[in-house]
């Protein structure tokens, strides 16, 4: 599904010396996998998470999603292949403010091309799919931090993406929310999503069915564990 | 893309900022307000003041004022040209208070020969006009507007009673043409006519008239008429060769040029109004659209997340600004119908519905929102996702 060959990624600030984030790094994640790539701070995790999502670009080597090369495609192009094979959940959730749940899950469609008919109808659906059929009309000011996040995790689904980019998504969350927040993605991922995890944190990674360390602009597999 | 929702979600996110949806639209509601008011009230203001001053001038006349001007000389001047067909004096007496039965006013006095109905425009609706007889005796009777009848007597019945000009008693004998408010803005309903003779002895004490206006047999030579009239002035007056006119002639070519320019001018100034207000509006907009789209820099970075191209998210930040611009621009018209038909009642001026001023004025205002959206709407469009989402 993914699949990454010699990916080269360096930042340069004014006055410092040129930063190799990620180098030479090789990476592939088969359909239906869920995969955590842990690393510190400063690792090059989000990085690697923004060239995966198709937000930034890498400065040399082969992206290929769903056997398709990303890496000479416009901005218009990589928007299209963002809106309809990757959903994203962030650390800080980024829903919309005074936008109620239902019309924040809405949005990914109000950009997609498919044309669909009755978006509020599949965003109510997505919403019940992360257990938050009660809260369809609520705001995000209304939610829980833990709510907040099915939301978000909702909106990702909700077109269908052929993968979920996940950065910290349980960052802001107390542990039990965290945890729940955890099975879901288990539970998705059981249901047939492939779910790409970021995480600094040993213990949210374990949830994976395979982890990766990333170090030094390189990963490295550290545990595989056959999926249940 | 799917513009019908992507528009829908714009004009609600307007409604869930209703605060700032207001300060954006009360500039664009007051710039088209202004144009509705000018293009409904502009044709009748303009036809109004034009009425006006046909009704001081009329075709073929000579207007004079002169703080020297007495009745000898009009009386020369007609002797001396045979083209001179009539002339009226016009002596001004200034607000005096006017009392009858306990009530009192404040009103112009003026007072006016006997052909005055014909020379200056203006009859009576009720009861007679002034004759010879009462110039000749300086008789105490007085023609009143029609508005100061109403405050001075109940149910109108003035004709006949004795009303009180400063502590001098004068009968009521006729009521006076309504015509309105003037160009300079005086109440001519409130008017009180008086002989001029007996202004002058009862009221003034002064044989001083002041004004006087003169008809001529043919309008197209009052310019020469003038020229004329002034060598007999300035002859009679001892004026020396060189030394300015203590008087002044005001021919009715000089008026038809002055009542197009004012007509002009009105039309001008309306549009210039209504252009200054638009332009303040277009910053206040476009100010306010530069801080909503820093507000909202973690939304455009989560809209291009989830496949908003960069010209999605400027049409979004422009249709925004200008679906503001737009709503504003038809309650600007609303504001400018309700405004308008006030004016007009107030003023009784006639209102004219003219499809071609309601198309400038939504054109304006959409022209207004494009404006002042492309900014924005480019700084948002620009904007790095990365750096957005951080």
């Amino acid at each position: 599904m993914i699949k990454i060959q010699k990916l080269c990624k360096s930042f340069q600030r004014p006055g410092e010396d040129v930063l190799h984030v990620l180098r030479d790094l090789d990476f592939s994640v088969e359909a239906g996998e869920f995969v955590a790539i842990v690393g510190a701070s400063g690792s090059g995790k989000t990085t690697l998470m923004n060239i995966l999502g198709l937000l930034d670009r890498a400065d040399s080597g082969g992206y290929e999603l769903h056997d398709t090369p990303v890496e000479n495609l416009s901005s218009v192009e990589r928007a299209r292949v963002r809106n309809e094979a990757i959903g994203f959940v962030f650390q800080q959730f980024h829903l919309l403010p005074r936008t109620t749940a239902t019309e924040n899950v809405e949005l990914p469609m109000l950009y997609s091309t498919r044309g669909d008919t009755d978006i509020s109808k599949k965003a109510r659906e997505a919403l019940c799919r992360v257990g938050l059929e009660e809260r369809l009309t609520h705001y995000p000011s209304e939610l829980s931090g833990g709510q907040q996040q099915r939301v978000a995790i909702a909106r990702a689904l909700v077109n269908d993406p052929g993968i979920i980019l996940a950065d910290e998504p349980t960052g802001n969350l107390d542990q039990e929310s965290g945890r729940q927040i955890m099975n879901l993605f288990t539970e998705l991922n059981r249901n047939g999503s492939t779910i790409l995890l970021i995480t600094h944190d040993e213990a949210i990674a374990s949830a994976a069915s395979r982890v990766v360390r990333i170090a030094d602009g390189q990963l490295q597999e550290a545990i595989t564990r056959v999926a249940s | 893309m799917n513009w019908k929702l992507l528009l829908n979600s714009s004009l609600r996110n307007l409604g869930r900022f209703k605060l700032r949806s207001f300060f954006m639209s009360i500039g664009v509601i007051l710039g088209v307000a202004t144009l509705i008011i000018g293009s409904t009230l502009g044709g009748g203001a303009a036809q109004k003041i034009g009425d006006q001053i046909d009704r001081m001038f009329g075709p073929g006349t000579i207007f004079i004022a002169s703080y020297e001007l007495k009745e000898p000389d009009l009386q020369a001047v007609a002797d001396e040209l045979d083209q001179i067909v009539a002339y009226a004096p016009r002596m001004m007496m200034g607000e005096l208070e006017i009392s009858s039965a306990g009530r009192s006013s404040q009103a112009g006095v003026a007072g006016y020969s006997a052909n005055a109905d014909y020379v200056w425009n203006r009859s009576v609706t009720d009861g007679r006009f002034f004759d010879d007889r009462d110039i000749d005796r300086a008789a105490r009777v007085a023609l009143i507007g029609d508005k100061l009848e109403d405050e001075l007597f109940d149910d109108g019945g003035a004709i006949g009673e004795e009303i009180m000009i400063g502590s001098v008693p004068f009968e009521v004998v006729g009521i006076l043409e309504p015509i309105g408010i003037d160009p300079h803005g005086e109440d001519r309903d409130m008017e009180v006519y008086v002989p001029f003779s007996t202004a002058q002895r009862r009221l003034a004490n002064t044989d001083i008239i002041g004004m006087a206006k003169f008809v001529v047999s043919n309008a197209d030579l009052v310019d020469e008429d003038a020229d004329q009239i002034a060598a007999i002035l300035r002859d009679r007056y001892q004026i020396a060769e060189g030394e300015k006119d203590s008087f002044q002639l005001y021919t009715s070519k000089f008026a038809d040029v002055a009542a197009d320019k004012a007509k002009r001018m009105l039309n001008v100034y309306v549009l210039l109004a209504a252009v200054i207000v638009l332009l303040v509006a277009a910053v206040v907009i476009a100010s306010i659209m530069l801080v909503v789209v820093r507000e909202r820099i973690a939304e455009v970075g989560l809209r291009k997340a989830v496949g908003a191209t960069s010209g999605s998210i400027a049409a979004q930040f422009l249709w925004e600004a200008t679906t503001v611009s737009l709503v504003s621009g038809l309650l600007g018209v609303a504001v400018g119908f309700g405004a308008a038909a006030v004016f007009a009642n107030l003023y009784e001026i006639p209102m004219q519905l003219k499809p071609l001023g309601l198309l400038v004025a939504l054109g304006a205002s959409v022209l207004v929102g494009i404006v002042s959206g492309i900014i924005p709407a480019r700084r948002a469009a620009r904007l790095d996702p990365i750096e957005a989402l951080r």
